[in-house]
């Protein structure tokens, strides 16, 4: 339980960290503050430019500005978009629901590819496994727009399997796919290495010789020790999706989180990247703690 | 008596072409029910390899051939994948080395030893917890309805052998391999594991003995086959093979067996070179309010050209004792002396001139060495440490006994016993005065550590070296110490010359690690 608690401090620790760092970055760029916030929009009157330094008050000292800053996020206000003319809160809230789905099944699909080529390859003739790991560091290699092309050439142009863009549940597999690959090809390889590494134990010659088949082996003894390094690194590479999403979701023309942040970037609109910052730095902070709290359920030697 | 194992020309060949290996060399043995054959032999002769054959799990890479393989009448090679698997833990069962480790330390003990049991379905589902509880408490594993929740890692390396032990005769079958058993266990707990394989053979079971220890093997076989280079060179009755030698090589591992002879002589008196007094180290345990008294109240002095030997069983303090004379770690209280100067209170910058004045050689010197540097660089380094100027790496090489030719190569490609030859070439580098031997040659074969030991017994008397010589092999110790501390719990239960200490000892303690000794027959009986 006190390691239940330590961990959770300590994301909310790193969160504040992100939080603040977003905050600063803002207020210690070059040019007016104001500026910054309007971004691209010339067609902001001075009335709103006075609101602007009112709705954040910018006349006090920094320390009250932070403060402040820190109260609104607690409330879960986000400031507001004046290219966009909506709170940043609404904006995110809008684009979210299919950047989850995407990511969802994107994760489902790459933890399952995962367990399924890993435990089927490890310790195989090199026949079976050589295929299997071409594909993977192949995955890895391709760059993520060349991939999602590619996938929309060959399956909806050429085949015609999936629709190239679409809303309903068809229209996200490729997309889907896509941003599956890369974590599936790092994942397997992963904890493939780390079977193979159990199946070498001693224990594993034990449980042999007892007569288990070399199947049960793999799924009953070596698969927990395998398990932890390749949680570590899906939890990092599921924070890091956000950045996939953005190519993705620009290929297939999908709504979501992606194309949000890069309109909001090439359009200079400081609110709504600060607030998918926020957004995002949190998400990737939750992974991170459930991971965290996942490592004893898997190694009960760290409970100890 | 039933025949339970026949093997006839068994030869297990690893790869093919130049990189064709001969493990096993078409060697045979029968073995019968309630009997027990021990296999002996050193590093490399094929001994392992050989029961893993007879497992049905040589490897990948292994060519098994064998003019007969048959357990219990049923011919082993016919079987298929399918069939091994109904054999493996139902009609052999494999009592594997390595007891800290060949448990899956994510697994319950409970879980472990249902294996078998679920694998074979040798009771009903519904009795297997049962059914494990009393294969614990037969192997004499304490608190059994504790132990089957935990963990291999929350119990002691005797009782993850009873745990193995547990699981191998699970399903009970009539044959028990037992791969080196006793391996990197305490003497007493070395006697109970014999007990308990001894016990087994009694009810029956015929017991296939591994082991490079031919003391450990005399307390158990029946009937003994030494193997060298993956042929059996001497196979008969143990008692004959024990005392009536006929092979060369058998009489060489005889003779190499340590503590068969008498304790060297008295070193002529010379000053105190290392001393200490009243030493106390303490660690915190965590989830318990008293410290772990780890070393209590040890007093001890060490002269010029002596060797003090320090036993005891796992735990006992030996090397918390060793890392305080050579002042890895502080003590609570008390104080150690080198040379007749401050040593244990010095700063760390003043100590480090006079370090080297005391040198630690382990049981593992790979791990001690940096992997990327030749022994060359390694020996180099050491030279340039103690500022010497006159000796080079080949005359350290000289001393040592090892070819020239070797300083090029890595320490991962020798030897366990060039290995170290190397490390104690090492710390003869800087001259010391005192060397601390933590369990020097606890991971050698038996002719290997007897060369090792004989190497230093050498040095000493050529430089004068004071040695404090930590073992809990007994028979090492009297081989080679002049006087003996006991510990226990942290304390010296009994010192003294090492002739009276291990002849007449005083303390109950010592008095159960020496009976715990498997005993051999004294050399001079044996010509």
């Amino acid at each position: 339980m006190r390691l239940v608690w330590s961990r959770c401090g300590h994301a909310l620790l790193v969160l504040w960290g992100a939080l603040t760092l977003t905050f600063l970055a803002l207020h210690l760029t070059r040019g007016s503050v104001v500026d910054a916030i309007v971004g691209n929009n010339t067609q902001v009157t001075p009335a709103v430019r006075a609101q602007i330094v009112q709705d954040y008050g910018l006349g006090r000292p920094l320390w009250q500005q932070y403060l402040s800053y820190l109260g609104r996020l607690l409330h879960g206000d986000l400031g507001t978009s004046y290219q966009l003319q909506t709170p940043v809160r609404a904006a995110i809230a809008e684009q979210l629901p299919p950047t989850l789905q995407l990511m969802g099944l994107a994760t489902l699909l790459a933890v399952t590819t995962t367990l399924v080529v890993a435990v089927a390859t490890a310790r195989r003739p090199a026949w079976l496994r050589a295929p299997f790991a071409l594909l993977e560091v192949a995955g890895v290699a391709v760059p993520q727009f060349w991939l999602a092309i590619l996938l929309l050439t060959v399956f909806s142009f050429g085949l015609h399997w999936f629709p190239a863009f679409a809303d309903g549940p068809a229209g996200l597999v490729l997309p889907a796919v896509a941003l599956a690959v890369p974590m599936a090809g790092i994942l397997t390889q992963l904890l493939r290495d780390g079977l193979e590494r159990a199946l070498e134990q001693p224990f594993a010659t034990t449980a042999r010789a007892r007569g288990q088949r070399e199947r049960g082996v793999l799924v009953r003894h070596a698969l927990r020790h395998a398990l932890p390094p390749a949680l570590t690194i899906f939890g990092l590479l599921l924070g890091s999706m956000i950045g996939g999403a953005v190519v993705v979701e620009q290929v297939f023309s999908r709504p979501g989180i992606g194309s949000l942040l890069l309109t909001a970037v090439t359009g200079k609109d400081i609110p709504v990247v600060l607030g998918v910052v926020a957004v995002t730095a949190t998400g990737y902070v939750a992974i991170n703690l459930i991971v965290d709290l996942l490592y004893p359920l898997l190694d009960p030697r760290l409970k100890d | 008596m039933s025949t339970m194992l026949v093997v006839r020309d068994l030869s297990v060949t690893f790869g093919s072409g130049r990189h064709r290996v001969d493990a096993v060399r078409g060697i045979s043995l029968t073995l019968r029910a309630g009997r027990c054959l021990a296999v002996v032999g050193e590093s490399g002769s094929g001994k392992s390899v050989t029961a893993r054959a007879l497992l049905g799990l040589a490897g990948d890479h292994a060519t098994v051939r064998a003019g007969a393989l048959e357990l219990d009448g049923t011919d082993l090679t016919r079987l298929g994948p399918r069939q091994w698997r109904r054999v493996r833990g139902r009609l052999i069962g494999l009592v594997p080395q390595a007891a800290m480790v060949a448990l899956d330390p994510l697994r319950t003990v409970g879980r472990e030893v249902a294996e078998p049991l679920r694998l074979h379905r040798a009771v009903p589902p519904a009795d297997i917890g049962e059914r494990v509880v009393e294969l614990l408490t037969d192997t004499g594993v304490p608190e059994p309805r504790i132990r089957v929740r935990q963990r291999p890692g929350q119990l002691s390396g005797g009782q993850r052998q009873r745990v193995l032990i547990a699981s191998a005769i699970a399903c009970r079958p009539p044959l028990v391999i037992a791969d080196e058993p006793t391996t990197a266990l305490d003497v007493t707990v070395q006697a109970q594991i014999l007990t308990l394989l001894d016990d087994l053979r009694r009810a029956g079971t015929a017991v296939l003995l591994i082991s490079h220890d031919l003391a450990v093997v005399a307390q158990l076989a029946d009937e003994i086959a030494v193997m060298r280079d993956g042929r059996i060179v001497e196979h008969g009755p143990a008692a004959r093979v024990l005392t009536a030698p006929e092979h060369d090589y058998t009489r060489r591992l005889l003779d190499a067996v340590p503590g068969r002879g008498g304790p060297p002589a008295p070193p002529p008196s010379a000053p105190v070179v290392l001393r200490a007094d009243g030493l106390v180290k303490t660690y915190p345990r965590p989830g318990r309010a008293a410290p772990l008294r780890a070393v209590d109240g040890v007093s001890l002095r060490l002269h010029a050209g002596e060797t003090l030997g320090v036993v005891g069983e796992s735990g006992s303090g030996k090397s918390t004792l060793a890392r305080l004379v050579s002042a890895m770690v502080a003590p609570d209280a008390g104080s150690v002396e080198l040379d007749g100067g401050p040593w244990h209170d010095l700063s760390e910058r003043e100590r480090r001139g006079r370090r080297t004045e005391i040198q630690t050689i382990y049981q593992d010197p790979l791990s001690s060495f940096d992997p990327r540097h030749t022994v060359e660089v390694i020996l180099r380094h050491a030279l340039q440490a103690g500022g010497e100027r006159r000796r080079t790496v080949t005359d350290l090489l000289d001393l040592v006994g090892l070819e020239h030719g070797l300083a090029r190569r890595r320490p991962a490609l020798l030897s366990g016993g060039q290995q170290q030859r190397v490390a104690i070439a090492r710390a003869l580098a800087v001259r010391p005065r005192v060397i601390v031997c933590d369990e020097p040659v606890s991971a050698l074969d038996v002719s290997v550590a007897a060369q090792v030991l004989r190497l230093l017994v050498g040095l000493q008397r050529e430089h004068g070296l004071a040695y404090l010589f930590i073992s809990h092999h007994l028979g090492v110790v009297r081989e080679v110490s002049h006087r003996v501390l006991v510990l226990k719990d942290g304390r010296v239960v009994e010192s003294g010359v090492t002739g009276e200490v291990l002849d007449a000892p005083s303390h109950p303690y010592t008095r159960s690690l020496l009976k715990a000794v498997p005993a051999m027959p004294p050399r001079e009986a044996m010509r």
